[in-house]
């Protein structure tokens, strides 16, 4: 047996079993953590070996259980192994940093548990060539998540009632979006009597080359951009966003706005450019639309902000909307700018939330008019949180400022030029609340201490300063030198845009 | 050394230095001062090695590999023009360095200026040197950055903050158009490579012929105009003396705030000998020297005095570099250049001087300055050299370029003609006389008439030679230059005009010109200057009253406006998107999806329904539906609790007897299962609560949840009605593949087990993972309530 075969279906299975263990585990902590961090290590470096393996040998299909198409396969493509090896760096830094962050009895109990299968989650969506297993992964995700939005952080500042207030609200919204996609499923089913992605593209080929599509086809197909815009918190389906990910503790907002809110962008490619490629001509105004409204929506309320977490929340907002702008655009250039985007976004954006993490314990407080002055007594925050912003406003030398270029290069080729535009307009946002936040809690006189009482003495442990230096070192060297993301995302643009080989790898010759 | 690798050095060097700045202050303690300056020396010593290349006519150009994916490589492009900025910077660089180590205290926190200081050189360097668009644009936000830690660098003070910020909006803000710019340049010549451009005269012909000519160059102007403080966009540069004055003499005088000037002579031989480019870069010129040139009188910092100036002596370049015409391209552009280099070493003096009398007199406020000429003679010869070249008195260096431009500007005039004749050769002089005007104030109101003894300190010295001896040697330039004009003209200035025109350039600068009219301008200028100057004080009265009486007629009466409301109207923007209701939200996603359901029903569908319903329901399934139907309207619309769970379990129980209806026992009994833990919880939950809602829903509210209810309704009908018309020809069902094979392959009779358990067994995971999350998440819920509260 050749372990690298079993690679797709190990990095979900893998985070399954170990989420039963660390239960059984709870009662010894030292242990847990241990093995998790090692876990989470090796399922990174399985990750990359699978990417590597994609890389050299092409698309690695899966059959769980050997049924082909009428089971449920598993497709390791560019697109897919690539958001895993993102996924699980990111993961793997949340969880090194959690383990000092997060409150000692929440940890032991359900944390542990619940960040595995989180992490199973998210590998099984991007691996999943299946699209009921795909909803099955994402309810795994809708839970995890909200299981770990509730966790207790030590010296936390956010009031358990908030916490419920804005996990209820994620939970009911997402339902929502859970059964808009049901309904979408179970409709696509109905008329193609197959669930199997790569076996929906050619049969929704067939009907379109024969010009016998149901017209309801393209309804199921526009239900995705509520079931994955849900996901990724796009206008008008962003309002559970700013509530959730400032109330999250700050490992699981970097979770949150680092990873799983890519998912979205991620089913909205994978669903659109393989199975509904016919109905791509209605999707892209309306993503287009709905991304610059995005955008225009987060970066202005993020101007307004005060507590640290919200802006960070709401520039999320915003930023998945450049993103959006990008897939909606649709050329292989555009493409490729939109994950370069994805990529840089996911890395700065959660190496910002870290940072914020550690901002909260020196400060006791997400009020940014509560802060002030702590370039003096946080110089390291300080300077993390300005490389995170820099690269989140498109300043060079900085992965945000390479990803903002290649897709205002790629809109301008394109000729979209009022996106361009208004694209344009909001990056001086951007740089506006960016800098207005930093500014606000590292530049000018430190707190009254009267008022506020002093800034708390203790420093930060290396397991929650180290995870941020490593995302901060990501996002410089992207900056610098991006060719190898620039070639692998341009690699998956051209994957994506010609699903010829995708389906042929999982229907071609080993399909009964 | 190979000239590639050694301005690769002089542009990296100080970005090394800066990295090792905080690990060498440990040691070298306050002197790290000099270990900066040295790094300045080794850069302008690095670039002198390439230099002789370059004036000999040699155009230096490398590339490697960077970025193919989007064809962008890392290249050099090396002409005079880089050389001579490149030099500006270094050699400006190892003065303000050396002048530091007696300016800053000891206390002060010296790694983070040095290394900002060092960061913003090589950012600068690199900036003139890139050989392509992308480059630039990365060296030149570079040197924003920079520019706005060191405007900050006393960060604890509202004032540093609040110049810091507007600095950086609009210097990096404006960068962010030029970008725009240089892609919309990649998108018309499909190359970001400077070079590629500059030595195509096709291409070159072909983005003047382009329909996006004009856009291309706007875009591209407001980034050089943001960032050399031209037109409207000057605001920001008074702001950010709120800098140590070594680094407003450094960044905002003599290099930074040409970068400006300096991107608007890189690009001048694609844009100019264009209607456009005089009108808009000579406009903005003009425009910004006559009213910083008039604004500089009713400043009294006399650092905000020499920011004003420079805002208008920037003007200058931006007006000569704006002469152009179809048949003579570079009209203004020896002028323009030469008087660049002028510049930068007559203003770096000037702040010199301004923070040496800071330093000693403790004041910047020139109205209670004055009669320093005894307390420090030297300083006062140096000011006064540097002040008299600024005024474009002979035989300093501003006389001869300020000859220039009025030679220039006749000329241009000219070209045009008409009005222009004279207007243009008077707005020159006019701008002449405006800047005689604040340079004579300088010297009289710092070093001339009476000590005013309330204000300054008993004794006054001058200052230690640290700081003396940079100042005194740019003012030995600035005489050396004026005498000797030669000495700039053949080795940089010409150049440097040859790598903007593009041709080889000879120029014949000389004091004595002739009775030439730029002459006779010179001697309008001082007159006028003089009897303008005898009413300074009774202009800057009358400035300050007009400000005052309209506030509103001011740019940074806009900008803080802008600023401040933006935080304001934001707050209250995300306020109203987001009211936090959640019941707002949810109508937000049904709204989208009826939409979603419009666009494909209008668009796309011949027949919305489906054609052939059937409508033919037996009598029992009918009774099933209805009384579904009567429970559901009970379960929504009963106001007591205990009933209304009843009647929302009796839906699921008659969504149980259809199954039976349909042969699934096994699904039924599940339904069953589920619904009567459901209900029991619920009941157990409601047993705890009042009985009855309290809450009564206005009508309104009730009609519209109805309808929105309805229509969502009718769109997922219409949905399903047209799914369950079966499997679209020619494709069949899985179904067909699951019941052959559940027992041949599977070997289980019950196929729906067989499908959970086997194919599809790994969705069948999923699913009790979901559950036991489920688990684990009121586990915690519970727990973390336990605790909270």
């Amino acid at each position: 047996m050749n372990i690298q075969e079993h690679l797709p279906i190990l990095v979900v299975a893998i985070p399954i079993l170990m989420s039963a263990l660390m239960i059984m585990l709870r009662s010894r902590p030292a242990l847990q953590k241990t093995l998790n961090i090692i876990v989470s290590a090796s399922i990174l470096l399985m990750s990359i070996i699978l990417l590597l393996q994609v890389w050299n040998s092409g698309i690695q299909v899966y059959e769980v259980g050997e049924w082909g198409k009428y089971g449920i396969v598993l497709v390791a493509d560019l697109l897919g192994s690539g958001m895993v090896v993102l996924s699980s760096g990111i993961s793997l830094l949340a969880l090194i940093y959690s383990l000092d962050y997060i409150e000692g009895k929440s940890l032991n109990t359900t944390y542990h548990s619940l960040f595995n299968l989180l992490v199973a989650g998210l590998n099984g969506t991007f691996l999943t060539g299946d699209i009921f297993n795909m909803f099955v992964f994402s309810e795994i995700l809708l839970l995890s998540s909200c299981g770990l939005v509730v966790a207790s952080e030590n010296g936390g500042v956010t009031k358990v009632s908030d916490k419920m207030e804005a996990t209820f609200k994620y939970l009911i919204l997402n339902i929502i979006g859970s059964m808009v996609m049901l309904i979408a499923v179970a409709s696509l089913y109905a008329t193609m009597g197959t669930l199997n992605m790569a076996d929906l593209s050619v049969k929704i080929a067939t009907l379109s080359d024969a010009g016998t599509m149901p017209w309801h086809i393209y309804f199921i197909a526009l239900l995705f951009i509520i079931v994955f815009g849900n996901k990724a918190a796009i206008f008008p389906l962003h309002y559970w966003l700013p509530d959730v990910h400032p109330t999250a503790p700050s490992p699981i907002s970097a979770m949150l706005s680092g990873v799983m809110i890519k998912v979205g962008a991620y089913g909205i490619l994978r669903v659109y450019f393989l199975v509904f490629k016919d109905a791509l001509f209605l999707l892209q105004p309306i993503i287009i639309l709905l991304a610059l409204i995005t955008i225009a929506i987060g970066s202005i309320a993020a101007v307004g902000q005060k507590d640290v977490k919200r802006l960070l929340a709401y520039s999320s907002v915003s930023q998945i909307g450049y993103v959006f702008l990008g897939i909606g655009m649709g050329t292989a250039y555009a493409l490729a700018a939109s994950l370069v985007y994805l990529v840089n976004h996911a890395i700065a954006k959660s190496m910002l939330f870290l940072t914020s993490g550690g901002i909260i314990h020196h400060a006791g407080t997400r009020d940014m008019h509560q802060m002030g002055g702590m370039a003096k007594s946080a110089p390291l925050m300080s300077s993390m949180f300005l490389i995170g912003a820099m690269s989140i406003a498109g300043l060079p030398p900085l992965g945000g400022f390479i990803a903002k270029f290649v897709l205002f290069d790629a809109a301008m080729l394109g000729e979209y030029y009022l996106p361009v535009l208004i694209g344009f307009a909001f990056a001086v946002f951007t740089i506006f609340y960016m800098f207005r936040a930093w500014l606000l809690m590292f530049w000018g006189e430190a707190r009254d201490s009267k008022k506020y009482g002093p800034y708390p003495s203790h420093g930060l442990s290396p397991m929650i300063t180290v995870p941020i230096i490593i995302l901060a070192a990501a996002v410089l060297i992207l900056g610098v030198y991006s060719e190898p993301l620039i070639a692998l995302s341009s690699e998956i643009a051209n994957q994506l845009l010609d699903p010829q080989p995708y389906i042929n790898a999982v229907l071609g010759g080993s399909v009964r | 050394m190979e000239s590639f690798t050694a301005i690769i050095l002089a542009i990296f060097l100080p970005f090394a230095a800066a990295i090792f700045i905080p690990l060498l202050e440990k040691f070298l303690k306050h002197r790290i001062g000099w270990f900066a300056a040295g790094i300045a020396l080794l850069s302008f010593a690095l670039i002198g090695i390439v230099a002789p290349e370059i004036i000999h006519g040699h155009i230096i150009q490398h590339s490697i590999e960077w970025m193919p994916s989007i064809g962008a490589e890392f290249s050099i492009y090396a002409d005079g023009l880089a050389m001579m900025i490149g030099f500006i910077a270094s050699g400006i660089g190892v003065i303000i360095m050396s002048y530091s180590n007696g300016y800053m205290s000891h206390k002060e926190d010296l790694p983070r200026y040095y290394q900002y200081m060092l960061l913003f050189m090589g950012s600068m360097i690199g900036m003139v040197f890139a050989g392509n668009t992308l480059q630039l644009f990365i060296f030149w936000e570079l040197t924003s950055i920079t520019s706005f830690m060191l405007i900050g660098y006393w960060r604890d003070k509202p004032a540093s903050i609040y110049g810091a910020t507007k600095s950086l909006l609009l210097t990096a803000g404006g960068g962010l158009f030029m970008l725009a710019g240089f892609i919309l340049l990649h998108t018309i010549t499909g190359t970001y490579d400077i070079a590629t451009i500059l030595q195509n005269p096709a291409i070159i012909e072909n983005i003047k012929a382009h329909p996006f000519f004009l856009i291309t160059l706007i875009l591209i102007l407001i980034g050089a105009a943001a960032k050399s403080a031209q037109g409207p966009f000057y605001i920001w540069l008074p702001n950010a003396m709120e800098a140590p004055t070594p680094v407003s003499a450094f960044l905002h005088s003599a290099t930074m705030v040409k970068a400006g000037i300096y991107l608007v002579a890189r690009v001048h031989p694609i844009f100019s000998g264009t209607e456009a480019w005089f009108i808009l870069v000579s406009g903005i010129g003009i425009f910004t020297m006559l009213l910083a040139g008039f604004l500089a009188f009713r400043q009294t910092d006399i650092k905000a005095i020499l920011a004003y100036s420079t805002i208008s002596q920037l003007a200058y370049m931006m007006t000569m570099y704006g002469y152009t015409s179809y048949h003579e391209p570079g009209l203004g552009v020896a002028a323009a250049t030469f008087h660049l280099l002028n510049h930068a070493t007559f203003k770096a003096c000037l702040f010199l001087v301004a923070g040496i009398v800071a330093h000693e007199a403790a004041t910047r406020d020139i109205r209670k300055l004055g009669g320093l000429r005894k307390d420090m003679p030297i300083t006062f010869i140096i000011a006064s050299i540097a002040a008299l070249a600024m005024a474009g008195v002979p035989p300093l260096n501003g006389f001869l370029s300020k000859e220039m431009f009025y030679e220039t500007s006749v000329e241009m005039g000219h070209i045009i003609g008409g009005p222009f004749t004279f207007l243009i050769p008077a707005a020159a002089v006019l701008g002449g006389v405006f800047t005689f005007a604040y340079s004579i104030k300088l010297i009289d109101g710092i070093f001339l008439g009476e000590k005013h003894h309330g204000h300054l300190p008993e004794h006054v010295h001058e200052p230690p030679y640290t700081m003396l001896v940079p100042a005194a040697f740019l003012a030995g330039l600035v005489i050396l230059f004026g005498l000797v004009p030669s000495i700039p003209v053949h080795n940089i200035i010409e150049p440097t005009t040859a790598g903007i025109v593009l041709e080889e350039v000879h120029l014949h600068v000389k004091l004595w010109h002739g009775f030439t009219p730029a002459l006779f301008m010179t001697v309008i200028t001082f007159i006028a200057g003089l009897t303008i100057y005898t009413r300074y004080d009774s202009i800057a009265a009358w400035q300050d009253k007009f400000n005052a009486r309209y506030p509103w007629i001011s740019v940074n009466y806009y900008y803080d406006r802008i600023v401040d409301g933006a935080k304001g109207s934001a707050k209250g923007f995300a306020n109203f998107t987001q009211p936090g209701s959640i019941k707002l939200y949810i109508y937000a996603i049904l709204f989208l999806m009826v939409i979603l359901f419009a666009i494909p029903a209008f668009m796309m569908a011949t027949q919305v329904f489906p054609a052939n319903l059937n409508f033919d329901i037996p009598p029992y399934e009918a009774l099933i539906l209805t009384l579904m139907v009567i429970a559901s309207v009970a379960a929504a619309t009963l106001h007591r609790y205990l009933p209304a769970v009843i009647a929302l379990s009796a839906v699921g129980y008659m969504v149980s007897l259809v199954f039976i209806y349909l042969k699934a026992p096994d699904l039924a009994l599940t339904q069953v299962l589920v619904e009567t833990l459901a209900t029991i919880i619920f009941l157990l939950v409601i047993a705890r609560v009042p009985q009855t809602f309290k809450e009564k829903i206005p009508k309104t509210t009730l009609i519209r949840d109805i309808g929105i209810s309805f229509t969502v309704a009718a769109t997922v009908l219409v949905l399903l009605l047209n799914a369950t018309k079966g499997i679209a020809p020619p494709f069949e069902s899985l179904s067909h593949y699951f019941l052959e094979n559940s027992v041949k392959l599977a070997g289980g009779h019950n196929v729906v087990n067989v499908i959970l358990v086997d194919f599809r067994g790994y969705d069948t995971l999923g699913e009790i993972s979901v559950l036991c999350l489920a688990a684990l998440g009121v586990y915690n819920l519970i727990k973390s309530r336990g605790e909270g509260e």
